[in-house]
């Protein structure tokens, strides 16, 4: 995550910066090369290796837009892109007379720093002051092989090399800075995220925190503090059978917890669980399908069948639980051996639960139903 | 055919212990059945003297070895009555079992109850459903599943839940004798959408002498 901010961060922070080199590059090409090249063109180096050039030039500007656009650096094809850029330069000034190197003529050297700028925008500075100490070497070799003319010649290297280098350099100096505060912004951008990530999931604790305490302060708390304060005794059969259900619930809460793929059967082998510590044979039984239901219908379909299975007697030997499911209907069953009926469940949640015991065992089933629904 | 004489029923089940059971359940039965033990090899199914028993006791996975659907299919094929006795309780594949000819399908979990009744009424032709195989039915979301009534649906799944059907029948006040009615023209229901073999027409033509469903009724798929 933190890697995808960052990237997203510094794409669009640099994205601005290639435009505008790109824009620079571009406007130079067409606004003052072209005129030029079109007013000179019988000029030396001729119009054949002129308007070659051009095209050159162009087709690079070309591909850097097509790489901004698509949010792509120049990557490792930069290198032999700027060595033929080099080369063609080379070759333009052998071709032009010694002493149109420093002139209008050499319009070449106006735009070849620019796409220098434009094709390292993401490298250390350095590689730009060393594509453009190429340049300005190639640029001299001609002095160099023919000597120099005359002092007009030096004069035109230095002012060059100022107006043109020192600008360009000054460009790629910024986009330097630029990129250090992108990711600057990014790692700090990243940051922030995680903090807030954090707090979402430490709030969300919280609240899942005091939901489930509310949940059972209002029965197990009473139950709890009774036996705490003696004034419930341990040995009565109905405090008995109600911190079996409490403990029940609890397990079943903890069981809510869990991040299971079928949660209700999770929940309901919480339940079968309690029985089977007190010594009954439980036979959990599942069919069909069903689908992710909220905590509130799961919690009402499992109430009934879990009242049965933690207040199961002694002479309890089994138990058949069973779990089925369709589209658009849920049920859970239990059907115990039991010498009492179970006390009536009000409808909840859309689950209606039903019990039968005919004096040797009891029958609890709930069942929920999708509004709406209607037999198929 | 198994009038008059004793019920012969043959067994195909990896574990030896299965099938000492299923002897003892069957040396107890009333009437008390024959039992031959195939020795967990699909081939003694076919020869004497498994070739003619009256019922088939498969156990659809021997080993490790994927569900034995092509074997079921065959000697239902060849008018064998299959009592497939599994340790699978998925529904798919007890309906898929059906669809193939299968008699009954029964989990092994279901068997001390559920085996011998199974076998006996194969051997006579009436339907079986155990309560697995109930929750099944009524659990099929499948677009060809047979069409069923209100109350053949509640009647399938209180006897899934209950495995009892008086209990089945006094949550649903009805009688016992027409929890039975249910439960049998829903078999009769999937026999008539299953593939053709002699268990389905056997099912059909035994529930049109019962009077349980009219021949107008069925309607070829």
């Amino acid at each position: 995550m933190i890697d995808h901010t960052r990237q997203v961060t510094v794409v669009g922070f640099l994205r601005g910066l290639r435009i505008a080199i790109l824009t620079v590059a571009v406007t130079i090409l067409f606004g003052l090369t072209l005129p030029n090249l079109v007013a000179r063109i019988d000029a030396p180096p001729g119009p054949a290796v002129q308007v070659a050039c051009f095209l050159l030039l162009m087709a690079v500007a070309a591909a850097d837009v097509v790489l901004v656009l698509r949010d792509r650096s120049w990557g490792r094809l930069r290198w032999p892109v700027l060595v033929l850029l080099l080369a063609v330069y080379l070759g333009f000034t052998l071709l032009l007379p010694a002493d149109s190197v420093f002139t209008v003529d050499n319009w070449y050297f106006n735009s070849i720093g620019w796409f220098g700028v434009a094709l390292l925008f993401d490298q250390p500075l350095l590689s730009f002051v060393g594509f453009l100490a190429g340049c300005v070497a190639v640029s001299v070799l001609p002095i160099l092989v023919s000597g120099p003319g005359n002092g007009n010649d030096v004069v035109g290297l230095a002012i060059t090399i100022v107006s043109i280098g020192g600008f360009q350099t000054l460009t790629a100096t910024a986009a330097g800075a630029l990129r250090q505060v992108a990711f600057s912004a990014a790692l700090v951008s990243a940051s922030a995220e995680r903090t807030r990530t954090r707090r979402a999931v430490a709030q969300r604790v919280h609240l899942d925190r005091q939901s489930r305490y509310r949940d059972i302060a209002t029965t197990a708390g009473p139950v709890l503090s009774g036996l705490a304060d003696g004034s419930l005794d341990p040995g009565d059969p109905e405090v008995v059978r109600k911190c079996a259900i409490e403990a029940a619930r609890m397990r079943r809460l903890f069981a809510e917890n869990k991040d299971t793929g079928d949660k209700l059967s999770h929940e309901l082998r919480a339940c079968v669980d309690i029985a089977e510590r007190r010594g009954v044979a439980v036979d959990l039984i599942s069919q069909g399908n069903w689908r992710d239901l909220p905590r509130e219908i799961r919690r009402a379909l499992t109430d009934g069948p879990m009242q049965v299975l933690s207040t199961l007697s002694r002479n309890s030997r089994t138990a058949r639980v069973t779990l089925i499911g369709t589209r658009d209907t849920v049920s859970v069953s239990v059907l115990a051996d039991s010498d009492a009926p179970v006390p009536r469940l009000a409808e909840t949640a859309g689950v209606r639960t039903t019990s039968i015991f005919d004096g040797e065992r009891v029958w609890v089933e709930a069942t929920w139903r999708e509004a709406g629904w209607s037999q198929r | 055919m198994a009038g008059g004489r004793m019920v012969t029923a043959v067994i195909l089940d990896d574990h030896p212990a299965i099938v000492a059971g299923v002897g003892a359940w069957c040396v107890t039965a009333d009437p008390p059945i024959g039992l031959i033990d195939a020795d967990g090899q699909i081939s003694r199914l076919w020869t004497e003297p498994g070739g003619s028993a009256d019922v088939v006791v498969f156990d659809l996975q021997l080993g490790g070895s994927p569900p034995l659907f092509r074997e079921l299919e065959r000697l239902a094929a060849a008018g064998r009555r299959v009592v497939v006795y599994s340790q699978r309780t998925d529904g798919a594949t007890a309906r898929q079992c059906i669809e193939l000819g299968a008699f009954t399908y029964l989990t092994k979990a279901e068997g001390q109850h559920h085996l011998v009744p199974a076998i006996h009424a194969a051997a006579q032709d009436t339907p079986y459903t155990p309560p697995t195989l109930s929750g099944a039915f009524y659990a099929d979301d499948a677009p060809d599943r047979p069409t069923l009534s209100v109350s053949e649906r509640e009647t399938l799944r209180a006897w899934f839940e209950s495995d009892s059907k008086r209990l089945a029948a006094g949550k649903l006040r009805l009688s016992v004798k027409t929890v039975e009615t249910y439960i049998e023209r829903v078999r009769i229901k999937y026999a008539n959408v299953g593939r053709p073999a002699r268990t389905k027409s056997a099912l059909l033509e035994r529930a049109i002498q019962d009077g349980l469903i009219d021949p107008g009724d069925l309607v070829p798929r």
